[in-house]
């Protein structure tokens, strides 16, 4: 099968006051056509880095400190901007969590859509076409949503809107940062129905980007589980919320309130505290949280390979 | 986009003298005030003469080691009349401005945090103040009063209080819908604790920046009124003053307009780069979290 | 058990805005809910349901335009009602980390009650010390400025300032939002602590239905300002009576892959408060809505002795989901 995006020992760094903090320390994944992939991790795991890092749209102090992005085979990290500028919204388009700060307020959605995808390809500006696209999304009465404002949209609304911006020259990858967090739930669960019906209907790969694994289970075909920059884990959906191999993987599906049952009880949690990335341990970052650990595990864990695409890094999955 | 820094826990701020050292900008704005703030408090003992001291034979000297700036059309000794002005000047405008930002303080905070009709009514008086051209209504106070260092003070203290007072307010009315004044207010803290415990301190970083940038126009207007003979009244050494009389004399000892010039030009400038700096710095959720 | 807090027909409105008009806007209608010693209720609904403007109703934040507020059994009538409310009531926000006074010392903000309310204070330090271990934080954060804060640090120096007085009533607006699984697990737990240590009640304002599960004896669902299901959380979750409460519910992401919804719960969102659909006004996403459901208002009643719900077709309703619940 070809990957349509593919990272290759992606490490990234910021400088910060008194040295560098590692963001993203040596991860590999990809995603294919069809294939929704899901990164999640707690706040400060790296998981927005990476993400920016997909796109080439990485914040000012961070720094690339190996490793490729390659999308259909191009590496993003090499291209001069202006070639980057337009394989961006092209072929790789991104969504954030908060769909307000990616519109111009004053321009009205219809003009805004336009200008976006008439600068790629003035064909595909015409305003039946814009308004077919918002019908796409799930927009009731487009054709009128493309004279409105963007504060005229309520926030789900405006979701579909940049959903809808993000699909209209039909990119090959979607990456979507938090795209419900700052949604109800009852319009969570909408956006999650588009996002899982347009992969198929668009041919694209998508990457979603959350802290919530119900998020994930519910619209994933693949998980990447990151803790302190680095993947844990990575494997089918199903693999991971029913096998867990990793520690940290099993004790975060383990305190989520929404799994535990019982009610009243006391939910599990991890104790003690996600590791300084600016002075990281030598030996497996997790190692002071771990109920299992071994004494192997003050030297860097191993990455173990299993079959269909499952990898681990952990010295208690190895041989 | 940002990297979220949610858990990761940030180091202690830095104190803001610490910051603002660090800041090039900054340091050289406070290098330049403090050497002013420095001749203006010392003057009386670093100025090598009496600044009115006339010497009629000495008139129109160039710098000598005698005279390090030279002398004037009165033979008066231009360095310690510069010296003197800078107190003359800072003294002015530092209690000036500082009058209007008391003022403007808690007329602001008044006007934001309290009664509807009361910051109608203040928004109203603020507005028609300054509506009026400045220069007429100082000109008219003047008229009225006479010239004088009291009248100068008092004109700037009128036409400075609107300003300090509306960006006072503004802050204060954004500042009292937000999350932790609605807290203060959730646990029955009452308006006079809400104002001056949770308001002014948050309110006091952006008028201290614009005040200490407004201490160089507050020099110019000195020095252009004492130059129309409507501000600080000769003989006093006033940097205004200094020109006006230096300028009568400009062919024939230009050393006079020239270096009574340079003090202006370098207190204006370290009032502003202080403001600069102090902004950068002031900005209570900037410091530490730059590479955010 | 007696009731701490109870509301009592509560409305709140706000003025429409416009030159010279009138006109207001109803937020919430005729709210009527109780919250009895050491019990937690949990206020559920989407975003413009009302229910952050309740818990500022409550506690004196907004003006009511109808209705009362019973504090101890007693109406809060006048200031020195909402002083007494104030200093035996807490709030926590949904922002912890922008409730707490910027330039101030976490040490000062959580001691701040008892300036407020002129209660002895004899060492400042120390009862700052015992409060943040009380939520377990160390003493060293008395000495951090709120934004050195992380988000659950921040969520608890809110809980340490809310504990301070001994308050008999929390009200917790959101008190997990934006906090990562791990740090959610150990806000709820210690909620759970403090709740059994102190006999606190609890009203607790959330979309999160999760959440819900765990800390709420009883759960209240506001949809456009009122109250349309109200009863045991138990019992609410096993069987709702109410179509919207149902939607929530299944709305909800389930973390596991083998329970994936084919098919959407609720479609469509909240209408405007401006524009409130006429009959029953959840009729415009109902699955189930027939004509009565357009033309007709709905009240809140009975459907057992402590369930109440505003649906006309609450019995038929439940059943139905019942005999759903069976078959999966």
């Amino acid at each position: 099968m070809n990957a349509a995006l593919v990272v290759e020992n992606l490490s990234v760094v910021y400088r910060v006051a008194g040295g560098s903090l590692q963001a993203v320390r040596d991860v590999s994944l990809s995603v294919q056509r069809k294939e929704v992939l899901g990164i999640v991790g707690e706040s400060g795991c790296g998981k927005s880095t990476l993400a920016a890092a997909m796109i080439n749209l990485l914040p000012a102090g961070a720094q690339i400190r190996q490793g490729s992005v390659r999308l259909n085979g191009t590496d993003l990290l090499q291209l001069p901007p202006a070639a980057l500028r337009s394989l961006r919204g092209r072929s790789i388009a991104m969504v954030f969590q908060d769909p307000m700060t990616a519109f111009n307020p004053v321009l009205t959605i219809g003009r805004q859509l336009a200008d976006f995808s008439g600068a790629h390809d003035p064909a595909r500006a015409t305003p039946d076409l814009l308004a077919a696209m918002l019908a796409r999304v799930g927009i009731p009465d487009a054709a009128r949503c493309l004279q409105r404002y963007p504060h005229e949209l309520s926030g789900g609304m405006r979701q579909r809107v940049a959903i809808a911006a993000a699909l209209l020259l039909q990119p090959d990858v979607l990456i979507a940062d938090e795209p419900t967090t700052a949604l109800d739930v009852t319009m969570e669960a909408q956006i999650i129905h588009l996002l899982r019906d347009l992969r198929t209907s668009f041919d694209c790969a998508v990457v979603i980007v959350t802290h919530h694994l119900g998020v994930i289970a519910e619209l994933c075909d693949r998980v990447a589980v990151m803790y302190a920059g680095e993947v844990v884990e990575q494997g089918a959906v199903d693999d991971i919320f029913h096998a867990p191999l990793h520690p940290y993987t099993r004790a975060l599906l383990a305190c989520d309130p929404a799994v535990v049952d019982a009610a009243s009880g006391r939910l599990p949690t991890i104790a003690g505290s996600v590791p300084d990335l600016t002075d990281l341990p030598q030996g497996c970052p997790f190692l002071p949280r771990c109920t299992v650990a071994l004494p192997a595990c003050h030297q860097p864990p191993p990455r173990v390979h299993l079959p269909e695409g499952r990898s681990v890094l952990c010295h208690r999955a190895g041989p | 986009m940002s990297f979220a820094t949610d858990d990761i826990a940030l180091p202690a701020r830095r104190g803001i003298g610490r910051a603002l050292l660090g800041d090039p900008m900054g340091l050289a704005g406070l290098v330049l005030v403090s050497t002013f703030l420095g001749m203006a408090l010392l003057a009386p003992w670093i100025a090598p003469y009496d600044p009115i001291a006339l010497d009629v034979k000495a008139k129109f000297q160039f710098p000598s080691p005698a005279h390090w700036a030279g002398t004037d059309h009165l033979g008066r000794d231009l360095l310690s009349r510069i010296i003197w002005g800078a107190r003359l000047a800072l003294g002015i405008s530092i209690t000036s401005v500082g009058i209007a930002g008391a003022f403007g303080l808690v007329l602001g905070l008044v006007a934001g945090y309290g009664p509807r009709w009361l910051d109608g009514a203040l928004v109203l008086v603020f507005d028609s103040m300054s509506s009026l051209p400045m220069i007429f209504f100082a000109l008219a106070v003047i008229t009225v009063l006479g010239p004088g260092t009291a009248t100068l003070i008092l004109v700037i203290v009128l036409v400075s209080v609107p300003a300090y007072a509306r960006l006072i307010r503004t802050q204060t009315l954004s500042l009292s819908r937000s999350d932790y004044i609605l807290a203060e207010r959730a646990m029955g803290a009452g308006p006079v604790r809400i104002i001056f415990h949770h308001l002014l301190p948050n309110v006091v970083g952006p008028l201290v920046i614009l005040i200490c940038m407004d201490i160089p126009v507050v020099i110019m207007l000195e020095a252009g009124l004492s130059y129309l003979n409507l501000g600080v009244k000769p003989p006093s050494p006033s940097w205004g003053n200094i020109l006006a009389e230096g300028y009568t004399s400009l062919r024939r000892a230009p050393h006079i307009v020239i270096l009574a010039g340079v003090p202006l030009v370098l207190a204006t400038l370290g009032f502003t780069f202080l403001g600069e700096g102090l902004r950068d710095v002031l900005d209570p959720r900037g410091a530490g979290r730059r590479w955010t | 058990m007696t009731p701490v807090l109870e509301l009592q027909g509560l409305s709140v409105d706000l003025p429409l805005g416009g030159f010279l008009s009138r006109a207001r806007l109803p937020i919430l209608q005729d709210v009527t809910l109780s919250v009895s010693q050491g019990e937690s209720l949990a206020l559920v609904g989407e975003s413009g349901s009302g229910k952050t403007t309740l818990a500022r109703a409550v506690m004196g934040l907004q003006p009511i335009s109808a209705g009362e507020v019973r504090f101890d059994g007693r109406p809060v009538a006048d200031k020195a009602d909402l002083a007494r409310l104030t200093r035996d009531a807490a709030m926590m926000f949904q922002d912890a980390a922008a409730s707490l006074s910027p330039r101030l010392t976490v040490g000062y903000l959580v001691t701040e009650p008892f300036r407020i309310h002129d209660q002895p204070l004899p060492s400042p330090d120390r009862t700052a010390r015992d409060l943040l271990a009380a939520v377990g934080l160390p003493a060293a954060i008395a000495r951090r400025y709120p934004h050195e804060l992380s988000g659950g640090q921040a969520r608890r120096v809110g809980v340490a300032r809310a504990l301070a007085l001994r308050p008999r009533l929390v009200i917790a607006d959101e008190p997990t939002a934006g906090l990562d699984v791990s740090v959610q697990a150990e806000v709820l737990n210690l909620l759970a602590d403090l709740r059994r240590d102190m006999g606190l009640a609890y009203l607790i304002i959330t979309h999160n239905l999760a959440l819900v599960r765990h800390v709420a004896d009883r759960i209240a669902v506001l949809y456009l300002g009122r109250v349309v299901e109200e009863g045991p959380t138990a019992e609410v979750f096993a069987a709702p009576a109410h179509p919207y409460t149902a939607s929530l519910i299944a709305a909800e992401p389930k973390p596991d892959p083998r329970k994936r919804r084919a098919d959407l719960a609720i479609r469509g969102e909240v209408p405007s408060v401006l524009r409130r659909p006429t009959g029953c006004e959840f009729h415009t996403r109902c699955a189930f809505a027939r004509d009565i459901c357009r033309r007709v208002a709905p009240v809140l009643r009975p459907v057992t002795r402590q369930r109440r719900t505003s649906c006309h077709f609450a019995e038929q309703f439940q059943q139905q989901g019942e005999h759903h619940a069976m078959e999966n």
